[in-house]
């Protein structure tokens, strides 16, 4: 009996320990410095333009509105404690929080909202000049509301990145602002904003350098000390770097995908310890597209031909090949990560190469003596390590079929201009955000879309029933008949086959895990790329627990950059009095 | 007047026409690539409109020759431009950006001229020897190694393996250091990216040298000088050397170019914040300023580096002082 009670005190009192290490390890950390490795420098750090490779940094720096919860996209405050929308979504009121500041001290306000949506937002980031083309007016009563009046409902504004948050959204600041020339502002590259970390330095074209916001207005975050940036351009240096530690974490496309199956086989066989390396789903569906140019070429102005071409390629085979089955078939315009609008039962054909044989015959284009119907070109550029892989491998299914692919490999802005420019292209191979608002369809699949501009309906598929439907949804304030609508544009589009869909992506994400997002669940994956929420949760498991005195000011060391060029003019200076000392020793011994 | 003041003149006159001849052609090729700088700022949405709205507001939409003829005009006033998809001027761009290049340059070159100038020297004076055979393998190698991929070999053994050097930038990031130790951290992220730079020009210096020496001791006043009774160190370098060195500074001056361009795919493997790889990223996103001005510099620096191979030639060899 004795034995069975000491039995049940030694469990209970183990699983109290165990309770209270656990406990512990969730407590607060407060320091450590995470280096965090892009492949890209951004041209500037104001909080404004979309394209989330240049906002990394940004993003960082200043509060939006509101913020994103990672899973349903809900409204968190940010900025805003409280809001109201109006039931017809012509009226949005914010109330904002009364205690922040910006990091030159001065006190946040209504006026400072009004101000970077009128002045700042709209010239570097399309997405608000669309939005702010639709607000009629933007009230500010006090200096903690603001009432955004709109022209039109326009539902897309509860989505990230259309209005009120996620990237280029941040907030400015007007008194650093007003009566200046945006472009030309000094505090593009030493920004103030309101965020959990200040700028510190950029070294040009090697590590940008955020510090802890002591004065932060969510008191008591963030927990890290530092955030460094380092711009590592090279794939394989980059790979290299956090395998050596240099590099803790990076987002996205830091690592192409080989490297990341070599690096997770080095992390299983332990050669990696404390390292790790996951494929995440990408917010809102980055999807693989081979895109059809309709006013081409014309056999694609066949929708049989269309047809056979899917029927053609095997993406199964593709995912296989290319990405080691990471990624996921396609099918169709919508990824079913946006599972609300996303339609299962709208689906492209799948490989059957002997259909896609018989539909060519059907169309009338059969097969020469050579065994060759037509050719095409598939244009593509070298931005991304599965794109060539990805072109050859359409080349060999569509040969199966007896159609003669020519590859066209561009480098990246040379492609944008011969494809959304001057739609010079048969095929053309990129990959394309999906969501996470349905109102990116407009842009790929409606007439509407056709214009000579990066990432537009560059194929010149017109479908007024689609643009009908699509341009419905984009006002329809309802959820549920906003996501029917775009279901029912959806199927149309499916069987127009203005495209091929290929493969969902997945992003690539490296982390050392000494760092830690468990008091934020989710933001090595959601809150670094698209800004759906600031890093501030995030901490360091090797920071030292707080003592009884909270002082953890850090004495601020500046970072001497001035020794490097004084090196340089220093070697030159010697070099050429060497070269006068010689000469004049040649001189005297002479005389 | 000073003959080397002369000469000095004449060259930087000399130099003018050329840089403008130079900015002329940099200016119609960039410009004759397709794309421009609009698509990397504004991301993934956008319509024609704006894009026409945001190539107003960089001066991309009015015919070519009137913005030549405004970049030029600004040029001559010292004005390099300004880069939108930077933030500062081309000018501050550059120079905070060359101290970097200037840095592995030098040193590499310095590594390799010192290096090269030894091997080369040993070689001659035991020809077919093991050590000769040992210096003529080692240039054939520098040479023809790909400067990338030897690069990223060095970083491969050296930084991952041995785990002896950084794998990239210019300094550690996690640190904050001030003083000689951030020296000191600059030197051991600076060791691999000037060594696999030096490697091509360590490979022709010595073969250079080797060959030179060879020639210039096989003649008549290298054996008189033996006969004099100097020592064979001083017939080496003092005598020999100094009529051998000719060729290598002619090399030296017109490989520094050379460097320049080596030295692009260096910073990107090493992830060195220089010149270099600004030139690569601007070129990539169209930011013609950027690349224009970084033309410019070039320029001036083989010009002024060719003046300056002029003057050591002089100041080495008597015989061409005119």
């Amino acid at each position: 009996m004795s034995r069975f009670v000491f039995a049940i005190i030694l469990t209970t009192v183990i699983s109290l320990s165990a309770l209270t290490v656990g406990l512990a390890a969730a407590e607060l950390r407060f320091g450590g410095t995470v280096v965090w490795g892009i492949q890209t420098e951004p041209p500037n750090l104001l909080g404004a333009p979309p394209a989330w490779l240049m906002q990394q940094v940004a993003q960082q720096l200043y509060n939006t509105l509101i913020s994103y919860d990672f899973r349903t996209y809900e409204w968190i405050p940010e900025l805003a404690q409280s809001w109201q929308i109006s039931p017809d979504g012509l009226r949005v009121s914010f109330n904002l929080v009364r205690n922040a500041t910006w990091h030159d001290g001065k006190p946040f306000t209504s006026a400072d909202v009004k101000f970077t949506y009128e002045n700042i937002l709209p010239q570097y980031n399309f997405n608000a000049k669309r939005f702010m083309d639709i607000v009629a007016s933007i009230e500010t009563p006090d200096d903690y509301s603001v009432i955004f009046n709109l022209k039109q409902a326009f539902p897309p504004m509860l989505s990230p990145a259309r209005a009120f948050g996620a990237q280029g959204w941040g907030i400015h600041p007007k008194h650093l602002y007003e009566g200046t020339k945006v472009a030309d502002n000094p505090y593009n590259t030493k920004p103030v904003g309101t965020g959990p970390w200040k700028f510190k330095d950029w070294i040009k074209g090697d590590q940008i350098i955020l510090v802890r916001n002591e004065n932060y207005w969510k008191k008591g975050l963030p927990y890290l000390d530092r955030m460094v940036f380092k711009i590592i351009p090279s794939e394989s240096s980059r790979a290299l770097a956090f395998e050596k530690g240099e590099v803790d974490y990076m987002w996205g496309s830091g690592l192409s995908f080989t490297s990341a199956i070599r690096i997770q086989n080095d992390i299983a066989q332990g050669k990696l310890p404390g390292k790790k390396v996951w494929f995440g789903p990408s917010p809102g569906g980055l999807n693989g597209i081979m895109l059809y140019n309709l006013q081409g070429s014309a056999p694609l102005k066949d929708v049989r031909v269309r047809k056979a071409i899917a029927y053609a390629i095997n993406t199964d085979k593709m995912n296989e090949l290319v990405w080691g089955g990471v990624a996921k078939t396609a099918t169709g315009p919508v990824s079913s990560l946006n599972s609300w609008y996303y339609d299962p039962s709208a689906r492209q054909p799948s490989y059957n190469p002997a259909t896609a044989n018989s539909l060519l015959d059907e169309a009338g284009y059969r097969k020469g003596a050579d065994g060759i119907r037509f050719g095409l070109r598939i244009t593509h550029s070298v931005a991304e390590f599965f794109l060539p892989k990805e072109a050859e491998l359409i080349r060999d299914f569509l040969k199966e079929v007896g159609i003669d692919v020519k590859i066209v490999s561009l480098e990246e802005a040379t492609f944008l201009d011969a494809v959304f420019t001057r739609w010079d292209f048969d095929l053309s191979l990129y990959s394309q955000m999906t969501g996470p608002d349905p109102i990116i369809l407009e842009q790929y699949y409606s007439g509407s879309g056709i214009q000579h501009a990066a990432w537009s309906n560059a194929g010149g598929y017109n479908n007024s029933k689609v643009n009908e439907l699509l341009r419905a949804s984009t006002v329809q304030m309802d959820r549920t008949k906003r996501a029917e609508l775009v279901r029912q544009a959806t199927k149309i589009i499916v069987e127009d086959q203005p495209a091929v869909w290929l493969l969902e992506y997945p992003y690539v994400h490296t982390l050392n895990t000494e760092f830690s997002d468990e008091l934020q669940p989710g933001a090595w994956e959601w809150a670094a790329g698209f800004g759906l929420q600031r890093m501030e949760r995030v901490y360091w498991t090797k920071a030292p627990l707080p003592t009884k005195t909270v002082e953890t000011k850090t004495v601020e060391k500046p970072v001497e950059t001035v020794l490097v060029p004084e090196l340089a003019y220093v070697s030159i200076a010697i070099i050429a009095v060497v070269i006068v000392a010689i000469y004049y020793a040649r001189i005297r011994k002479r005389k | 007047m000073n003959p080397i003041v002369k000469l000095v003149a004449r060259r930087t006159m000399q130099a003018i026409p050329l840089l403008f001849v130079t900015i002329t052609i940099n200016f119609i090729i960039i410009k004759s690539a397709p794309g421009d700088p609009t698509h990397v700022l504004l991301g993934e949405t956008a319509n024609e409109e704006f894009i026409q709205a945001m190539r107003a507001k960089f001066g991309l939409d009015k015919p070519l020759y009137v913005q030549y003829i405004t970049y030029v005009s600004r040029v001559v006033q010292g004005d390099l431009g300004y880069s939108l998809l930077k933030s500062q001027s081309v000018t501050s761009l550059i120079l905070g950006r060359f101290p970097a290049t200037v840095l592995l340059v030098s040193t590499s070159m310095f590594i390799a001229i010192l290096l090269g100038i030894l091997l080369g020297v040993a070689a001659s004076k035991r020809p077919y020897s093991l050590i000769d055979n040992l210096a003529s393998g080692i240039s054939v190698f520098g040479v023809s190694t790909p400067t990338f991929w030897f690069g990223q070999m060095l970083l491969i053994v050296f930084a991952i393996y041995l785990g002896l050097f950084p794998v990239a930038g210019m300094t550690t990031a996690k640190a904050e250091l001030t003083g000689l130790e951030y020296l000191l951290d600059v030197v051991h992220h600076l060791a691999l990216p000037a060594s696999a730079l030096a490697a091509f020009h360590l490979g022709f210096v010595t073969r250079l040298t080797r060959a030179s020496m060879l020639e210039v001791l096989g003649q008549d006043f290298i054996v008189t000088a033996y006969s004099k009774g100097l020592n064979d160190r001083t017939v080496t370098y003092k005598h020999a050397l100094r009529n051998a060195l000719l060729p290598v500074t002619t090399y030296t001056g017109v490989s520094f170019a050379m460097l320049f361009a080596g030295a692009v795919l260096i910073e990107t493997v090493f992830s060195w914040p220089g010149m270099g790889r600004l030139l690569y990223d601007s070129l990539r996103m169209r930011d013609y300023p950027v690349v224009l001005g970084i033309f410019v510099f070039i320029s001036l620096i083989v010009t002024i580096s060719n003046i300056l191979v002029d003057v050591i030639y002089g100041v080495l060899d008597p015989r061409i002082r005119t």
